[in-house]
């Protein structure tokens, strides 16, 4: 088995939850073509709807319209995601970890979105340029015939 | 998303099919805790059918095991994709579900 042949997709999204199965629809047939392992379109799909969620939910101060552009790249047994939006800075970086070892009582669901991005992907950078947030999570796939 | 229940004895299971995500799961919250509002006690979830649960998945089976362990009640899971266990695993979700291989085990145990 060669390299594959490098592959990329560009969509862009609206602030709107209803956005969510655009990046279904977009990425399925994206990742399809690329034949990766189902634990890999598992993770990839994850890792956008959960910072896609943190920009609608927290991204914005204001009721407008706002776009956030999607880009989805694979070379080098490497698929990268770009996303970029611009809402309010947001690292996600400096952002503290939940505690996952609490009772069930006092365990909240906020965090863990963002705990799942850091463990499914290999790495993730993020800056802050031109009033946009950048996020870039790279993971290595590995392709099924 | 799609959701079908069926009695087996006192215990309710929910079939959960397809894709749990941020858009499908304030139906999937709907439908779970209207069944504990009406009381019942004892949830199965058979997960083998269910391809893609997001965070707000989790947030829905936590706040419904959360709901039902204050009625002394319970929720266990059976037949969850490996992909799907890892992302509970990830969580720390292993720790507070009773998470099993086949529903004759679950409705065992729950």
């Amino acid at each position: 088995l060669g390299e594959q042949k490098p592959q990329n997709l560009n969509f862009t999204l609206c602030n709107d939850l209803s956005e969510i199965k655009h990046i279904y629809k977009n990425l399925d047939r994206f990742l399809k073509h690329c034949r990766f392992s189902p634990r890999d379109n598992y993770s990839i799909n994850l890792a956008l709807e959960e910072w896609f969620i943190n920009i609608v939910k927290y991204g914005y101060g204001d009721k407008s319209e706002h776009q956030i552009q999607i880009g989805v790249d694979f070379r080098n047994n490497v698929l990268r995601l770009i996303i970029i939006d611009d809402g309010k800075p947001f690292n996600p970086l400096e952002y503290p970890l939940p505690d996952l070892q609490k009772p069930l009582e006092e365990r909240k669901i906020g965090g863990v979105g963002l705990h799942l991005i850091q463990n499914l992907m290999d790495t993730i950078s993020y800056s802050r340029q031109n009033e946009t947030n950048i996020l870039v999570l790279e993971k290595k796939v590995t392709t099924v015939k | 998303m799609n959701i079908s229940t069926k009695h087996n004895g006192n215990a309710m299971t929910l079939e959960l099919k397809g894709r749990i995500d941020s858009l499908t799961s304030s139906e999937f919250e709907e439908q779970i805790m209207d069944l504990i509002n009406s009381g019942e006690t004892r949830l199965v979830a058979d997960c083998t059918q269910l391809e893609y649960a997001s965070s707000s998945a989790l947030r829905v089976f936590l706040m419904a095991l959360k709901s039902l362990r204050r009625k002394d009640g319970e929720l266990v899971l059976f037949g969850l994709q490996p992909q799907i266990r890892e992302v509970f695993d990830i969580s720390g979700f292993l720790d507070l579900f009773q998470i099993y291989q086949d529903r004759d085990e679950a409705l065992n145990n729950v």
